[in-house]
């Protein structure tokens, strides 16, 4: 039986984080109607010059600067020529001559250990737009919305050997662009994409065997499961020769769990790549590197030490918060209205997640007013209401947006502590629940919690739990007596 | 009255750069020439895409992107003077682009007086031109001494003409893709799939030297010619460019056009001496990014 090496390289999209497009003023917000973000230029017409996007060069140096690459000190914009209804200029702007950079380094670790995943470089290019076909009606439709916006291309040499790296590389990119704010780096939406160059060739061989490209991977796991595929179809076309390989695009099929030849004519296809004389070189001098440099944000890896070291929290919450960028920035916002940290991770891990899941929202989509947020963890914090009152204008401040101070104070619930308030309910309920305050005289810790129940209905869910329970043992006890 | 090339967009107006292509394309915007002249203005129908002749010039002052010289053969022969300001200095927001390292908005007048008050109330920093010179200015003022004459040998004259094409064509096939028939202009009636739209429709609406141009372009650019063709004639560009010596001297002139004009019942005659002077004249200044005059 032979042993065979799996060789894989990326090519990985991702959608820049500007306000607007590429080269018009059109917004690039993803989810509008179709059609909504077009102007004549990003529909193709003729007559609007290009205009390069100041923001998208800022953020491609910012991914090169955290991907550790040679930035280009003058880059340019090439055109690829292609008619396509989604393109509707019939050349995509991209860069083949000088693009922004060169040769990053991203050192990843999976459980074989620590592995250096070498880029050959990134650039910046526009996306284009999208055909929807509508099987009713047997026509196709075209929507413009994406077309221009700002992606850049980051291009890996052929170093992965596993799926594991894989996945691993792609955590770790999407981890260092979100925090970098580069991109939100959202596969469901589209916002990061992967294809996968694939080829395997025996073990201790130094040549290549035929490479493949999957595309049309939208999670993590489906990149797993169809590297794993794909190297198998490889290994056995090479084992029963039944199956010659051929160099092609592949697309991956998540629901059958196959790829499947796209059939197109790929490699017969010219682009006419030339430089594009509208766009003057850019160059990108050393005083503005340093300044987005200086202006980056803290990456994760830093902030989870920080949190973990400085700020005392468990390494499990940390992990949980810096996983996220979203998390992330919820967590600063928060703390900074209200600086008591281990709250404040409490808060978003134990409740705020836990209404997103009800709502099927993960790490990435929850968002709350962090002010009112911060608000609401101090009157708890500082006994103004109780926690599960809390809990419930968090609720309230997601769905309405309710002010916590002025709820609180409309609808009176504020922290029941009158003490003759709490005693006057203990001896209602004790005398209307005369057995089970005798099994509790008993030794039967158990009924103290139905009793607790009453006595915090009877007071509407506001008082502080710790001195109902005190109050109730003093009555039970016989103080009273 | 100021006369627009038909390739200079007016809001709701028909701009058709003279192609069948773009019959029905009413421009969504004002062009910033347009909107910097802020006066009246008359359109001029003239060759499509400028790559053909036009039939005729309107009687006044005409705006022009004039890229492949015809409309200057024709200023030669009526005694006129067209002014094309130095690469850069005309906001080209608004116009339907050719060849766009060459694009530039110049002027048909009767005098250097008449273009130069026109070329200074248009020209100028536009920031929706991603491609411009930050200051420019223009004045007209006659010198005051007579010039001094050289005699300057030209050593590239040879080269301008291929040259010239070779990046023109390249250049303008590239934004002659946008016409697909998909989104608007022309669309061909009657097509069964996506390549019998986009075939019938730029066979139809094209002319002969637009899809001459188109053809030659994409030739240039194709992987098997790009080396001997488009980026040979990339370093050609700046060969001239760089012999060109305005260190020198202020002003290099040169015959216009190298045919005599038409005359009734004579065959028009061409001087191969002259024709090459004449290259370097239209298209030298346009590769040199140099301002021309004539
Ligand atoms: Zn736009």
């Amino acid at each position: 039986m032979k042993q065979y090496e799996v060789v894989m390289g990326l090519e990985v999209h991702v959608e820049l984080a500007t306000q607007s497009k590429l080269f018009c003023s059109c917004s690039a917000k993803f989810g509008a109607a179709a059609n909504e973000h077009v102007c004549p230029a990003c529909a193709g017409m003729p007559g609007m010059p290009a205009v390069l996007n100041k923001r998208a060069v800022e953020l491609g140096i910012a991914a090169a600067l955290v991907t550790n690459s040679e930035i280009t000190p003058v880059m340019t914009f090439d055109k690829k020529n292609y008619f396509y209804p989604d393109l509707p200029t019939g050349y995509q702007i991209t860069q083949i001559n000088a693009p922004i950079c060169r040769n990053g380094r991203l050192e990843i670790e999976t459980g074989a250990g620590k592995k250096t995943i070498t880029l050959k470089q990134i650039h910046i290019e526009e996306d284009a737009g999208k055909l929807v076909h509508d099987a009713r009606t047997g026509t196709t439709l075209v929507d413009f919305n994406r077309t221009s916006v700002p992606l850049i291309e980051i291009v890996s040499n052929p170093d992965f050997r596993t799926a594991e790296e894989v996945v691993a590389y792609l955590e770790k990119l999407r981890s260092l662009l979100s925090f970098a704010g580069v991109s939100d780096c959202k596969m469901q939406e589209g916002s990061m994409r992967c294809d996968v160059n694939i080829s395997v060739r025996e073990a201790g061989s130094g040549v290549l065997g035929t490479r493949t490209e999957i595309k049309n991977m939208n999670s993590l796991k489906a990149i797993a499961a169809a590297i794993a595929f794909e190297a198998q179809r490889h290994i056995d076309a090479l084992e029963t020769g039944r199956e010659t390989l051929v160099q092609e695009t592949r697309r991956w099929d998540d629901a059958l769990g196959e790829s499947f030849s796209m059939r197109e004519k790929e490699n017969a296809t010219d682009y006419r790549y030339f430089p594009n004389p509208e766009i003057l070189p850019v160059r990108l001098d050393g005083a503005w590197i340093e300044q987005i440099r200086s202006a980056l944000p803290e990456p994760a890896r830093e902030k989870f030490l920080r949190m973990t070291g400085e700020l005392g929290l468990p390494e499990v919450d940390s992990r949980i918060i810096t996983g996220s960028k979203n998390l992330s920035d919820i967590f600063d916002r928060t703390l900074a209205s209200y600086g008591n940290p281990r709250e404040v991770v409490n808060w978003i891990i134990v409740e705020l997640l836990a209404i997103a899941k009800g709502d099927n929202k993960g790490e990435d989509d929850v968002s709350v007013d962090c002010v009112k947020f911060a608000k609401l963890i101090e009157l708890v914090d500082g006994k103004t209401i109780n926690r599960s009152v809390g809990k419930k204008i968090l609720q309230k401040i997601l769905q309405d947006g309710v002010d916590p101070e002025a709820y609180v104070a409309e609808n009176n619930l504020g922290l029941v502590s009158d003490t003759g308030l709490i005693d006057r309910a203990v001896q209602t309920v004790l005398s209307e629940n005369e057995k089970s305050a005798a099994e509790v005289r008993g030794g039967n810790e158990k009924a103290v919690g139905f009793l607790m129940g009453k006595l915090m209905k009877s007071l509407g869910g506001k008082a502080d739990p710790k001195l109902v329970n005190e109050r109730l043992r003093y009555w039970l006890t016989g103080g009273g007596l | 009255m100021v006369y627009l090339d038909d390739s200079i967009l007016q809001a709701g107006k028909i701009a058709s750069a003279g192609s069948k292509m773009l019959r029905n394309f009413a421009a969504p915007f004002d062009a910033e020439v347009v909107t910097r002249l802020n006066e009246p203005c008359e359109r001029a129908v003239l060759g499509e895409f400028g790559l053909e002749p036009p039939k005729s010039l309107p009687d006044g002052v005409l705006l022009c992107n004039d890229v492949f010289g015809h409309v200057r053969t024709v200023v030669a022969e009526r005694g006129l003077c067209s002014l094309r300001p130095t690469y850069g200095t005309v906001s080209r927001y608004g116009l339907i682009p050719t060849a766009c390292s060459m694009d530039q908005i110049g002027v048909v007048c009767r005098t250097p007086a008449e273009g130069f008050s026109l070329l200074a109330r248009i020209a100028g920093h536009d920031e929706k031109d991603g491609a411009m010179f930050p200051d420019a200015r223009y004045s007209y003022e006659k010198p005051a001494q007579a010039p001094r004459l050289h005699r300057e040998a030209l050593p590239y004259a040879d080269l301008v003409e291929p040259v010239f094409h070779i990046l023109a064509y390249a250049e303008i096939s590239g934004n002659l893709s946008r016409y697909d028939g998909v989104k608007f202009g022309y669309r061909a009636e009657n097509y069964k799939t996506l390549e019998e739209l986009y075939t019938k429709t730029r066979t139809e609406a094209f002319g002969f030297e637009t899809k001459l141009a188109a053809v030659m372009g994409c030739l240039a650019l194709s992987q098997d010619h790009y080396a001997a063709l488009y980026d040979k004639a990339l370093r050609a560009r700046r060969l001239i460019r760089d012999s060109l010596r305005f260190d020198l001297y202020d002003v290099l002139v040169l015959p216009v056009e190298s045919r005599l004009p038409v005359l009734a019942g004579l065959p028009s005659l061409t001087f191969r001496g002259v024709q090459l002077a004449a290259g370097v004249k239209n298209e030298g200044a346009l590769l040199a990014a140099w301002e021309a005059l004539s």
